[in-house]
């Protein structure tokens, strides 16, 4: 029995007639012989009555003040994908095939206890399989899946974290050993650059299951990067592709299978803030331990950090501009004690002027003898673009012409980093298009296949 | 039947080291420093030396070779006119863990614990599934089982 996984995203599933739409790919991938396994997200995307941040905002409103429990927000945005997959059932139902609405449990997803970014344990595919085997359709709800406790209470429903309704596709493609998982979503596969800043931007016919990650990673959302580890891990071809098109999508492969191209693509990420902290003057043991605190509270309070570096003159990070105000608020005055040839208490700054509570915190700290301040640089309004390859990008010059591309047109460069797959250069926000599109063509991505 | 069986576990689940590789420090570079850099790295590039890691610093730039490279490189920069100092003994230390960008504090975290193991950490880099670290030869073994110690062995 060839099976098909398909997994439709929130614009596929948005309105009746995109519904009618992807139902139509099921009906058709079930009449060229397959048996399909259908997973929805939520319908629509954010601000649409049933989507998953709309379900969120509910429980939001009643006290902005008074988190959900985690346990009943999990219940909460489970729903969304509950009523997608009873409508999209429903909808193949009403066009004379025999589907079946199911649950994270129903479909046997068992994951660990993290509620909000559980992974999944198991599955017990035997309720699934017999389903098949009768020639139902089954419509599993996407980004759920639900543990037993300890105390006995069964089935508690967890949801799988960001790009969870793609981990269940590839997840189910890989427990029920399927021919093939499709992602469906309303481009038409992988591009080379965000279409909204390269018109035209060619669609990548294959990608590694290592390229797309790296380019999830790095800005694109067109495919979660856990979807595609699953996908790497079983040995799973998995397609994205376009439902309001018939174009081929993108096929996602093995490494070995495709030795890829020199360059993949240009991403960019979204809006940052650079905090640069000179420790330059300091002992190298005052500065160690200075460093050490600061990541140790930045981890602590799950700062989300890009563009790191480290060198003897003082440290750098970005953060996404929504973590910036709690990272200011958690540097902003912080009084670090520091025990080195001699004991010194340091006072941090963030900016080239200091609040009032950095100045009551220095006045109240006075009897304390003198305190150094360590200021630190903000860089508000930045972001990530990055060129995605192989090691191609570590051959001579490749850095040289991308940094180069910029500095010509006069976009600042502020810090570069790089890896195995990547470079990436720290840039004004408002130059994100151009750089974009300048590096998109100096690395003549518009003739890629 | 292990709880993480069927995805790989979150958070740290592997640490490797790379040794032989050599760092090049530029520094004093002259104003417009973007100018000078540019022609730094078009003299590698023109020695055909692979470079990695590269990172801009106040006056200049940085970045790492492979070790076989370091003469070639300091020749080559020597020849640039440029003040540098290249230096071999350098590794690189590579954390797995799976979609750390979605894992909030993991890399704050993983900063943390390499500072505390007292290694020279010189860049960091990071991709989907790994941290890089460049640091001394010297502190990368011991920083890797710091790593093995405090963020796999404590988590399992």
């Amino acid at each position: 029995m060839k099976i098909l996984v398909m997994k439709f995203g929130g614009t596929s599933v948005a309105t009746a007639e995109s519904r009618n739409t992807s139902a139509m790919r099921v009906v058709s991938a079930r009449e060229q012989g397959y048996s399909p396994v259908v997973v929805v997200s939520a319908i629509g995307r954010k601000g649409a009555p049933y989507a998953t941040d709309t379900l969120i905002s509910f429980l939001k409103e009643v006290d902005p003040q008074v988190n959900p429990h985690p346990r009943e927000l999990d219940i909460m945005m489970a729903c969304g994908e509950i009523l997608s997959s009873v409508v999209f059932a429903h909808t193949l139902r009403s066009l004379g095939y025999p589907a079946v609405a199911l649950t994270g449990l129903q479909a046997g997803i068992r994951t660990d206890e993290n509620f909000g970014s559980a992974r999944i344990a198991q599955i017990d595919a035997s309720h699934l399989h017999k389903l098949i085997d009768d020639g139902k359709i089954p419509v599993v709800c996407g980004f759920q899946g639900y543990f037993d406790d300890a105390s006995g209470v069964n089935g508690e429903i967890t949801t799988l974290g960001r790009g969870g309704s793609d981990t269940t596709g590839s997840a189910l493609g890989a427990a029920l050993k399927a021919e093939a998982v499709e992602i469906y979503t309303d481009v038409d596969g992988v591009k080379t650059a965000d279409p909204d800043y390269v018109e035209n931007a060619p669609t990548l016919r294959k990608v590694t299951y290592d390229e797309v990650a790296e380019i999830a990673h790095l800005g694109a959302k067109v495919l979660h990067p856990r979807a595609a580890e699953i996908a790497m891990r079983y040995n799973i071809p998995l397609y994205v592709k376009s439902t309001f098109s018939d174009a081929p999508g993108t096929m996602v492969v093995r490494r070995e299978d495709f030795p890829g191209r020199r360059v993949t693509g240009v991403t960019h990420t979204g809006k940052l803030v650079y905090l640069r902290l000179n420790l330059s003057s300091m002992p190298d043991k005052d500065r160690q331990q200075i460093e050490q605190r600061i990541y140790d509270v930045l981890a602590a309070h799950g700062a989300n950090l890009f563009m790191l570096s480290l060198s003897p003159t003082g440290t750098g990070f970005a953060v996404p501009r929504s973590q910036f105000p709690m990272v200011e608020s958690l540097l902003n005055g912080l009084v670090l004690p520091v025990e080195g040839e001699k004991k010194t208490v340091y006072l941090m700054q963030i900016g080239a002027v200091a609040t009032k509570a950095v100045e009551t915190q220095a006045r109240l700290l006075e009897p304390l003898g003198p305190l150094p301040r360590i200021k630190v640089e903000v860089v508000e309004s930045c972001t990530m673009v990055s060129i995605i390859g192989h090691e191609y990008l570590q051959q001579p010059g490749i850095l040289l012409r991308a940094i180069q591309t910029l500095h010509e047109a006069q976009i600042p460069v502020l810090q570069t980093t790089d890896s195995e797959f990547s470079l990436s250069c720290l840039i004004p926000e408002s130059e994100t298009r151009r750089a974009v599109y300048l590096l998109h063509e100096a690395f003549n991505l518009s003739d890629i296949e | 039947m292990s709880k993480h069986d069927f995805e790989i576990r979150p958070g740290v689940n592997k640490v490797e080291v790379r040794h032989g590789q050599a760092q090049a420090h530029i520094f004093d570079l002259p104003n417009p420093v973007m100018d000078e850099r540019l022609r730094v790295l078009k003299a590698v590039a023109d020695a055909a030396i692979n470079i990695d890691f590269l990172k801009l610093t106040t006056n200049g730039l940085a970045f790492i070779v492979d070790e076989s490279d370091e003469k070639r490189v300091k020749e080559t920069l020597d020849t640039a006119g440029v003040k540098s100092e290249v230096w071999a003994g350098v590794s690189i230390v590579l954390v797995h863990a799976v979609n750390m960008r979605d894992e909030e504090g993991l890399i704050a975290g993983i900063v943390k614990q390499a500072i505390d193991s007292g290694g020279k950490v010189t860049h960091i880099g990071d991709m989907h599934d790994r941290l890089l670290l460049v640091v001394d030869t010297e502190s990368a073994d011991r920083m890797a089982e710091q790593f093995r110690k405090t963020l796999i062995e404590v988590a399992s």
